[in-house]
């Protein structure tokens, strides 16, 4: 009895502290990035140029890292998978790509072409555009 | 010298003459999906921002996608997906080119359903591989659709499935693609 006892103590005590792991990855990729360092601080028109120059080693430096990207504003739509989309500036061929969550689309759908701003998001990689996610827009006063 | 596939993606999309460009078709929302059924879990996965241009005079295809772009229903196992199995920071995208042969004249302006054979190279995780596919082309009031399914084995691209997981997925999995392509002006 005392062994059964002692054993369901171990596995609730076990639980407690797995569970924050647990909840943690079911909403791993959705996390914020607000408050994450970025890794490069680049002009949408210079990192699209690095990516359409040498696309492998434009992976190399920049997928899977947070950067902050700085432009003019072509576009504002929605993407296929409902997200809120924003593109910078950059060329007639191509475009740095944003996708923000839902909750900010009011803010993102407020802007107009033609605004400079800064954005700050995940690079997933390179189609006819530079593709970043999970962005958010950063307020010039905190650069 | 192969040529990477965003080259050829760009020249397709901006070379063309004016007279060419009516002969070219894009899309950057085409649907590519894939379907793993094992004795455990069956899983799909959906990725709706593909891009691909097809040339219609000259019958090049060129098709690109990023890996972090398809959805699962289980975030866990697009996580898994992502970092473990195909190493997507390091191969972000997986890409087709060739051509489109065996099949008749197509023209935009002349409605029609053909069944094509595609042959060209496949890259996923790095890895290239000759590949050609059977697909349907439909040509219908001025506008390309295309669609076309075929089977991947995960060993022929090098994407390694640890043995805990091997009752979860399939060694060969189901693609589908699902594109509706515009005019390039």
């Amino acid at each position: 009895m005392k062994k059964v006892s002692w054993l369901i103590k171990a596995t609730l005590i076990t639980l407690c502290f797995l569970s924050p792991l647990i909840l943690a990855s079911g909403c791993a990729g959705n996390e914020s990035l607000e408050g994450q360092a970025s890794a490069y601080r680049v002009q949408a028109s210079k990192l699209f140029n690095e990516f359409s120059e040498n696309e492998t080693a434009s992976n190399e430096k920049y997928v899977g890292k947070v950067l902050e990207v700085m432009g003019t504003i072509k576009g504002v739509n929605i993407n296929p998978e409902g997200e809120i989309n924003l593109s910078f500036e950059v060329n007639d061929m191509g475009a740095v790509s944003c996708s923000f969550s839902k909750d900010d689309s009011p803010q993102i759908a407020s802007l107009k072409a033609g605004e400079v701003i800064n954005v700050k998001g995940l690079c997933l990689g390179f189609l006819l555009d530079v593709v970043l996610e999970n962005c958010v827009i950063i307020n010039p006063k905190d650069v | 010298m192969k040529i990477q596939v965003v080259v050829v993606l760009m020249l397709l999309f901006g070379t063309a003459s004016m007279l060419q460009a009516q002969q070219k078709v894009m899309t950057k929302t085409g649907e590519a999906s894939f379907f793993s059924k094992a004795p455990l879990e069956d899983i799909e996965a959906h990725n709706k921002q593909v891009v691909a241009i097809i040339d219609l005079s000259s019958k090049e295809i060129a098709v690109k996608m990023l890996i972090k772009q398809f959805n699962f229903e289980k975030s866990l196992m697009q996580e898994h997906f992502n970092e473990n199995y195909m190493e997507s920071d390091k191969y972000p995208s997986a890409t087709f080119s060739g051509k489109i042969e065996e099949s008749p004249e197509i023209l935009l302006t002349e409605s029609g359903e053909y069944e094509v054979k595609i042959v060209g190279e496949l890259q996923i995780h790095g890895i290239k591989k000759p590949w050609e596919t059977m697909a349907t082309l439909t040509v219908k009031d001025g506008k390309v659709s295309a669609k076309t399914n075929f089977k991947v084995k995960t060993a022929d691209f090098k994407i390694e499935i640890p043995k805990l997981v091997i009752k979860n997925i399939a060694e060969t999995i189901d693609v589908n693609l699902n594109f509706s392509f515009e005019p390039i002006s």
